[in-house]
């Protein structure tokens, strides 16, 4: 309804806004005014271009229109309100955080608990693996270190990499850390989806570890992803093709617990790979882990430099509950299922009966997350600031 | 790296002929890339021949009593000025550009490999330097390395650089190099990589400079008219312009995607009746090649709302978009550009399909079950399917297209190089006996003339201007490269 919307934007508007306009802008009244904002208004009416040039204007003008989904583009080289005065082509991207999104859909093969926009407790687990495996990479591999991992609101989770190296980066260099971080590649016409070349690359021996330590309760206790004759087949084909299938026909439609048939199908490829005497001969048994748990991300959201995504805080359309921000090593603390509704952050501030000084949003349950919000928007903010790179905290 | 663009005067007839034989060996770096598969012999053994005719480059190294040195100066000489007028010509459009860089990165990659030891000799005339990892860091990251790379032999000591990621996208991309903390770690072996890389950017760059000073020669009539004859003989068709004499109805899709749609669209077409529904990229092949056919826009519009309408309700297809994207590809919403039809070569490199997708290319994108069950299901014998896997294992995905195409047609030869979805379509209609209406560019379809593929260029173009009198090019042809 029209009041509670308005209630959390002015609300969004005094806390969230302070410090997002820190993050927003860098720190930098110019790049805000150069940055693009989409909103979105009930009725699915995409307002494109909107561009600020100080906070007011934004508290403003969000008070007023009122949108229910606000997006965040890419800064630009003119501000984005007066791009229609401009020829075409010269408004064009300049910079954008590298941002990922992860999608509980794309897991509907292997998961079997639930499908489509449903999700669990069980399943979730997928998802703490890939922001774990991700968060290392990005750290590790790429050397970024201002990361906000935000939950969607339904289904998945987005990654925000707000460091100045990233936001340079062209759609060729997001294109390569997509591509390097794409392990599972192919549709639903192609059964056998991850294939290593030769030694595997220390990345992913690194996945390995970290999805061996979530791999006995995922699949096999929660997921059970041996249990049936058609659960096996898929698994078998997930193996190098005509290896040891025909001699698994067995294995496939006995009644032993997804466990048991785990050893038995790993030892039964240890032989075989023995026999034939094959170099990296665990790599048949790790393409089949990786092919299970490994992040699944939609490579299209990083390539694109002016690829539109949810701003963190919004409020999901569908579920109603609130976009929050959590940090990459608390992931297995993280419950999805207990993030607050808009509905229920507003009661929280009308049944507020402690000190009436305080900002709303510290009546709130939000409040640890705008805390951390801030603190990365502070971070961003600092490595701007600093010269000296060596000199900032890791985030 | 030609960073400096060439001086002096050339007469209209060499600049004709420099730059058609760079696009010749240009157009076979193309063609033999589809035919046969980048890095394999019969690519590097018909490429490299080609080039050896042509724009031969031998390296600059001045030896005392150097015989060929008159002749080393001319070769660099053609090879330097080739490259700048093929610059102006490719630097117009989008996908010139794209095209050029990759051809042309190609072939600096395949000389760069020719002549490995000459390597650290182009560093140091390019005035390029990378940073040399240090003995002790080798060390502690030597097994990190040696498995990214895959540098198996243990006993080689090997030298490594250490350079930004962003300079070595090709190998980070493919995840072929060790990184750490932003920084790749890259053997010599692999250096060749980087420079390439580094030479596609700087070529991206000078191109969208030069469209932008192309406006100060476009007034010299003999270049402008060279140019023109240079970028659409080779090009091909992007079918933007070429139709069938009558339109094809959206009730006669069904039949005809049994008789002249190309597999990847066929399939498509069986998602989309079937399910009612086909993701992002599906929509997007699909409906470019929708309108490559001459639907009209409103044709494809009601197409997508009646089929998506079976399974959604029409206030949710209204908010979907789709209709909107329809709109935006015929070129009525935002930018207002006109979006061509993908041609195989982008089919098949693209983003290919993931959970719930449907589009790509069914040779490239199915694994051999499925496309077998596919082909079976399509009615194709079993002998011609064996065929058609074989080449599909060899990565030859146009060419088991093509195979497609004359178990369809009953043809033992399908007579043309397949390169793209649309002109699978026109030479069906025309195979089945439909008029093709020829568009501004000219269609070359096998039925009509003999320009295809790698046959000598001379015969069949002539240069327009050979009647008048050979004039020097102006120096504002150079300055338009810089």
């Amino acid at each position: 309804p029209q009041c509670t919307e308005a209630v959390y934007h002015a609300e969004y508007g005094s806390s969230g806004i302070n410090a997002e306009y820190g993050w927003l802008s860098y720190n930098n009244l110019e790049y805000l005014s150069k940055r693009e904002f989409c909103f979105t208004l009930n009725g699915d009416i995409y307002l494109r271009y909107k561009s600020f040039s100080n906070v007011d204007d934004f508290r403003k003008e969000l008070k007023t229109v009122n949108p229910f989904k606000i997006m965040l583009e890419q800064f630009n080289n003119i501000k984005p309100k007066d791009h229609k005065s401009f020829k075409s082509g010269s408004f064009t991207a300049v910079e954008r955080e590298v941002v990922f999104d992860i999608d509980m859909t794309d897991y509907d093969e292997v998961r079997y608990c639930c499908s489509e926009a449903k999700i669990c407790p069980n399943c979730w687990t997928f998802m703490k693996i890939a922001v774990k495996i991700i968060d290392e990479a990005l750290r590790q591999d790429f050397g970024f270190s201002n990361l906000l991992w935000v939950y969607s609101g339904r289904r998945g989770v987005h990654c925000w990499v707000a460091d100045e190296s990233a936001r340079k980066l062209k759609n060729d260099g997001r294109g390569a850390i997509a591509d390097y971080l794409s392990l599972v590649i192919g549709g639903d016409q192609q059964s056998k989806k991850v294939t290593l070349p030769g030694v595997p690359h220390p990345s992913i021996k690194r996945s390995v570890n970290i999805i061996s330590r979530y791999f006995e309760e995922l699949m096999i206790n929660s997921q059970d992803f041996l249990d049936s004759e058609e659960k096996c087949q898929k698994v078998l084909s997930m193996l190098p093709p005509k290896t040891i299938q025909d001699d698994l026909k067995d294995w496939v439609s006995s009644n032993h617990d997804s466990k048991t048939k785990w050893n038995h199908l790993k030892d039964a490829w240890s032989t075989y790979a023995k026999k034939k005497k094959l170099r990296n001969e665990n790599n048949a048994i790790y393409e089949v882990v990786l092919q299970l748990c490994y992040p699944r991300l939609d490579v299209n959201v990083t390539k694109g430099l002016n690829h539109l995504l949810k701003s963190p805080f919004s409020v999901h359309p569908k579920t109603g509950r609130v976009c929050v921000p959590f940090l990459a090593k608390d992931v297995d603390s993280f419950d999805p299922f207990t993030v607050p509704t808009l509905k229920e952050v507003i009661e929280e501030v009308d049944n507020w009966s402690g000190d009436p000084t305080v900002p709303d949003f510290s009546k709130t349950s939000l409040k640890p997350s705008i805390e951390l919000f801030k603190k990365f928007a502070k971070s961003c903010q600092r490595e701007d600031a600093d010269e000296n790179k060596e000199n900032r905290m890791a985030w | 790296m030609y960073t400096v663009p060439p001086q002096g005067n050339i007469t209209t007839t060499e600049f004709y002929s420099t730059a058609l034989d760079r696009l010749t060996i240009l157009r076979a770096i193309y063609n033999n890339g589809i035919k046969y598969n980048r890095g394999s012999e019969l690519y590097h053994k018909s490429v490299m021949s080609e080039i050896k005719i042509r724009l031969p480059l031998r390296p600059n190294v001045l030896e005392e009593t150097d015989n060929n040195a008159k002749t080393k100066t001319e070769e660099r000489r053609k090879d330097h000025i080739s490259h700048f007028l093929l610059r102006l010509a490719y630097c117009r459009t989008e996908e010139a550009r794209k095209w050029f860089c990759d051809c042309e990165k190609e072939l600096f990659r395949l000389r760069l490999e020719e002549h490995r030891e000459e390597v650290s000799q182009f560093l140091v005339h390019n005035s390029l330097k990378f940073e040399e990892v240090t003995e002790n860091e080798v060390a502690d990251k030597e097994q990190l390395i040696r498995d990214s790379s895959q540098i198996y032999s243990n006993r080689e000591k090997i030298m490594v650089y250490k350079v930004p990621f962003v300079e070595a996208l090709e190998l980070v991309k493919h995840r072929r190099v060790y990184v750490e903390r932003g920084m790749a770690y890259v053997p010599h072996t692999e250096l060749v990589s980087i420079l390439t890389g580094m030479f596609r950017t700087q070529l991206s760059k000078s191109l969208i400079k030069c469209a932008r000073s192309l406006p100060a020669v476009s007034d010299d009539e003999r270049i402008m008219s060279i140019l023109n004859e240079l970028t659409t003989a080779y090009n091909g068709d992007d079918f933007s312009n070429t139709k069938l004499e009558g339109q094809v109805s959206v009730a006669q899709l069904p039949a005809v995607s049994k008789t002249s749609f190309p597999p990847c669209m066929r399939n498509i077409h069986e998602v989309f009746s079937e399910q009612h529904h086909i993701k992002h990229g599906a929509r997007l092949q699909y409906c470019l090649f929708l309108k490559g056919m001459g639907l009209s826009m409103e044709d494809v519009r009601t197409y997508f709302r009646q089929e998506f309408c079976k399974k959604m309700d029409a206030e949710t297809y209204g908010k979907s978009g789709h209709d909107y994207m329809v709109r935006h590809l015929f070129g009525k919403e935002g930018k207002r550009s006109d979006k061509t039809p993908y041609g195989c070569m982008k089919i098949i490199t693209g983003s290919g399909p993931s959970s719930g997708d449907c589009h790509g290319c069914p040779f490239k994108h199915m694994d051999a079950d499925n496309l077998e069950r596919k082909l079976n299901a399509w009615k194709i014998p079993k002998i011609q399917i064996r065929e058609i896997l074989g080449l599909v294992a060899g990565q030859h995905y146009q060419i088991a297209c093509s195979k497609y195409y004359e178990v369809t047609h009953n043809k033992g030869d399908a007579g043309f190089g397949l390169n793209h979805p649309n002109q699978y379509f026109l030479e069906s209609q025309q195979a089945l006996g439909n008029k093709v209406n020829v568009g501004k560019q000219g269609y070359q379809s096998s039925q009509s003339s003999s320009i295809q593929g790698s046959q000598p260029v001379s015969q069949s173009v002539s240069p327009p201007v050979s009647q008048s009198v050979s004039q020097p090019v102006s120096q504002s042809v150079v300055s338009a490269c810089e």
